[in-house]
């Protein structure tokens, strides 16, 4: 139990939990029917969760959250919704960038970041020819790793092509989003060679890890791990890390974590949903911190200035003290730019997206190991999603 | 040779004062494993809040077709078998050089306990950045130090290596236990075999063979058991090192069940897989008793 000061009177008890046993935790926890009041909540996971009961929309229980509406970034403004209703607050927010090495560009004598996705193919392969890096391109696709979809899709998306359709249906045909994508990554891996085949045992650190020491030239990954790339204590590339739009149409994928409140805050009366409430503002929306009447998005400019987590909300990114803090690694400007352009991929809102998951990164992961050919790994992609979507009807 | 057992009056006390014990594990241990069972033919979705009807065997055959059924159970097999083989081998060359009287012995038997010690998941992590393609130790030797390769590999993301990888952690942290059940069993053979054969001619080789390995026989029954669930259950190593990948090189049917409860949020399946897991076990344990027959407890003689 600990209790905070600085006006907000507020006792919280709280579960702390490793991210990798987050998930299963809470599922043994709302099983076990364990007292929970705010779960925090990923995209991926919000509509299970919502049919099992669990969250609940909470401008059902507190209208004035839908105050927040206006302020949030769009793309985390539909995540977060459900039915048509407001199911939570941000805490992590975030979106896909493309990151390129200024300095080895100036030694391969690229001029500029790549406007499509082949070009960018063609400077994997001049930064290959001049013996700077065997292999520019990495990616965190180990299999399970919470950013794999994100990234893929926003490939995706930045050919300004859905990956769904109207009905739900996957669309893998040729000329599709998703085709020119395989076909991409087939490419890079298999014909140029520039696509680093260890790309399949990755995790978000790695691919950041190693774009710090420039064993890659390109990242693309979550904003926030820009913030340690150039980061000069620990990274041999710090300030070279520059931002580019997604090449093509410089759409990209934004997600979001978000504290939502439970059913059994519901269940425990009015009350409990004040303190549950109470704990989602603090955590994601506007509080009071110095008793002087002014309200300010505390926790999430907090983390934004020390952390450089990104928030999902409008008015923090013209914040001057984040602009200060987020300058010294990123130019806060293209970021913002980028941020704009995300969307939501509203496959996640599918029943059966979790379930479908782990086969599309297994096809993913044969096609960079040339086990299977584009045609054959979206037909597959495809099979799972039709069967797991019957199965869900 | 010939066997003792004890009086009717020592059995009837045997029986009556482990009966508490026996009843109580029974029931802990059969319990979930009934229910389980149950939940098995239930539909158990956590997006069907409050309808768990019986489906019978949709569950089972659910799993069967699914896209990773196949590569889960060929994983499993290949895992365990590997990781049975190998503990088997490598603890018994252990106990065995541990079991003679040299210096410093003693503090190699305690040393060589360390990896069983260490949880399962912290060994994981560790083994991970072992094996980091870009900055792992491992690669660091076999470039710089022992030069076997001239790039760094990737252990853990190149299907000709991958299922090597997760098995050698497994085989790293299960011998410890292996190594001190064959040393228990050493000490429980009479001496005075050893000495009756030496007298007889028969040589190191001949002593091993016709006198440690009968005499072991429980404890290589026990050891093979015991590693045969470990392999079958484990799921640590897959799950942090490779996440069942690369493609599925690595799934296995302890990933698959987590996946099932935990990440498609269905239980049923997940508790069918369960019982398939725990049939493979059974089907092994079966196998064991058969091929390596042992004398009933109470045996004493010689």
């Amino acid at each position: 139990m600990y209790k905070r000061d600085k006006g907000i009177d507020l006792e919280v008890k709280i579960t702390d939990v490793p991210y990798d046993a987050y998930k299963s935790s809470v599922i043994s926890r709302m099983q076990a029917k364990t007292k929970t009041d705010v779960l925090y909540v990923e995209d991926n996971w919000m509509s299970i969760w919502d049919k099992a009961g669990w969250i609940v929309p909470i401008e059902d229980h507190k209208p004035e959250i839908k105050d927040y509406i206006p302020e949030l970034v769009p793309a985390v403004r539909e995540a977060m919704t459900l039915h048509g209703k407001l199911y939570g607050l941000p805490y992590y927010c975030d979106n896909i960038i493309f990151m390129y090495n200024s300095a080895l560009y100036d030694q391969a004598g690229i001029d500029e970041p790549p406007k499509t996705w082949d070009e960018l193919s063609e400077h994997c392969v001049k930064l290959k020819d001049k013996g700077i890096l065997d292999r520019p391109l990495g990616f965190a696709w180990k299999r399970g790793e919470w950013t794999f979809e994100d990234v893929l899709f926003s490939i995706v998306y930045s050919r300004g092509k859905k990956p769904i359709d109207e009905q739900g249906n996957l669309m893998v045909g040729s000329g599709s989003g998703l085709y020119d994508t395989f076909k991409w990554i087939a490419d890079a891996a298999l014909k140029y060679k520039v696509l680093d085949p260890k790309s399949v045992e990755l995790v978000c650190e790695n691919v950041q890890e190693t774009t710090k020491v420039a064993q890659y030239a390109y990242s693309i990954l979550p904003s926030y791990f820009i913030a340690a790339i150039n980061d000069p204590k620990t990274s041999k590339v710090a300030g070279q890390m520059k931002i580019a739009m997604m090449p093509e149409k410089g759409d990209t994928v934004g997600f979001m974590r978000m504290d939502s409140m439970s059913m059994m805050a519901v269940e425990g009366g009015s009350d409990q949903i004040d303190a549950a409430y109470a704990l989602i503002e603090m955590l994601g929306g506007k509080v009071d911190v110095d008793g002087d009447g002014t309200k300010e998005y505390y926790t999430a400019k907090q983390w934004a200035i020390k952390n450089g987590l990104p928030f999902g909300i409008q008015p923090l990114f013209k914040d001057p003290e984040i602009i200060d803090a987020w300058s010294k690694w990123v130019d806060v400007g293209a970021l913002g730019a980028q941020a704009a352009k995300s969307v939501f991929f509203e496959a996640k809102k599918y029943l059966w997206w979790e379930d479908w998951r782990p086969a599309f990164e297994t096809e993913v992961h044969k096609l960079i190991a040339g086990q299977v050919s584009v045609d054959d790994a979206l037909k597959n992609v495809e099979a799972e999603w039709n069967k797991l979507k019957a199965e869900a009807k | 040779m010939s066997e003792t057992s004890g009086t009717p009056s020592d059995t009837k006390f045997g029986i009556t004062s482990t009966l508490p014990t026996v009843a109580f594990l029974t029931v802990l241990s059969t319990a979930p494993l009934l229910y389980a069972f149950a939940l098995s033919f239930q539909k158990y979705k956590l997006t069907s809040p409050g309808q768990h009807p019986f489906i019978f065997l949709e569950n089972y055959a659910k799993v069967v077709t699914s896209y990773h059924f196949t590569a889960a159970i060929t994983n499993t097999l290949i895992f365990t078998v590997g990781a049975v083989v190998f503990v088997f081998l490598v603890s018994l060359v252990f106990s065995l050089v541990l079991n003679e009287r040299f210096r410093g012995c003693a503090w190699l038997r305690i040393l060589i306990l360390i990896p069983w010690a260490i949880p399962e998941m912290a060994s994981a992590l560790v083994w991970r950045w072992i094996y980091d393609s870009h900055f792992g130790v491992l690669n660091a030797i076999l470039v710089y130090v022992v030069p076997v390769f001239d790039s760094y590999q990737s252990w853990l993301g190149d299907p000709r290596y991958a299922m090597a990888a997760i098995l050698f952690p497994q085989i790293w942290k299960e011998v410890p236990l292996c190594v001190l059940l064959f040393l228990t069993g050493y000490s429980t053979i009479p001496q005075s075999l050893y000495e009756a054969a030496k007298i007889d001619g028969a040589n190191a080789f001949a002593r091993f063979k016709r006198i440690t390995i009968p005499m072991l026989k429980p404890i290589i029954q026990i050891v093979l058991v015991y590693e045969t669930i470990m392999g079958i259950a484990s799921f640590a190593y897959v799950y942090i090192l490779t996440g069942g990948g690369p493609a599925d090189a690595t799934t296995t049917l302890s990933w698959y069940t987590f996946m099932a409860s935990f990440s498609f949020a269905d239980f049923g399946q997940g508790a069918a897989i369960a019982v398939f897991m725990s049939v493979i076990s059974l089907i092994f344990i079966v196998l064991y008793f058969r091929l390596i027959p042992t004398r009933r407890f109470g045996a004493v003689g010689v």
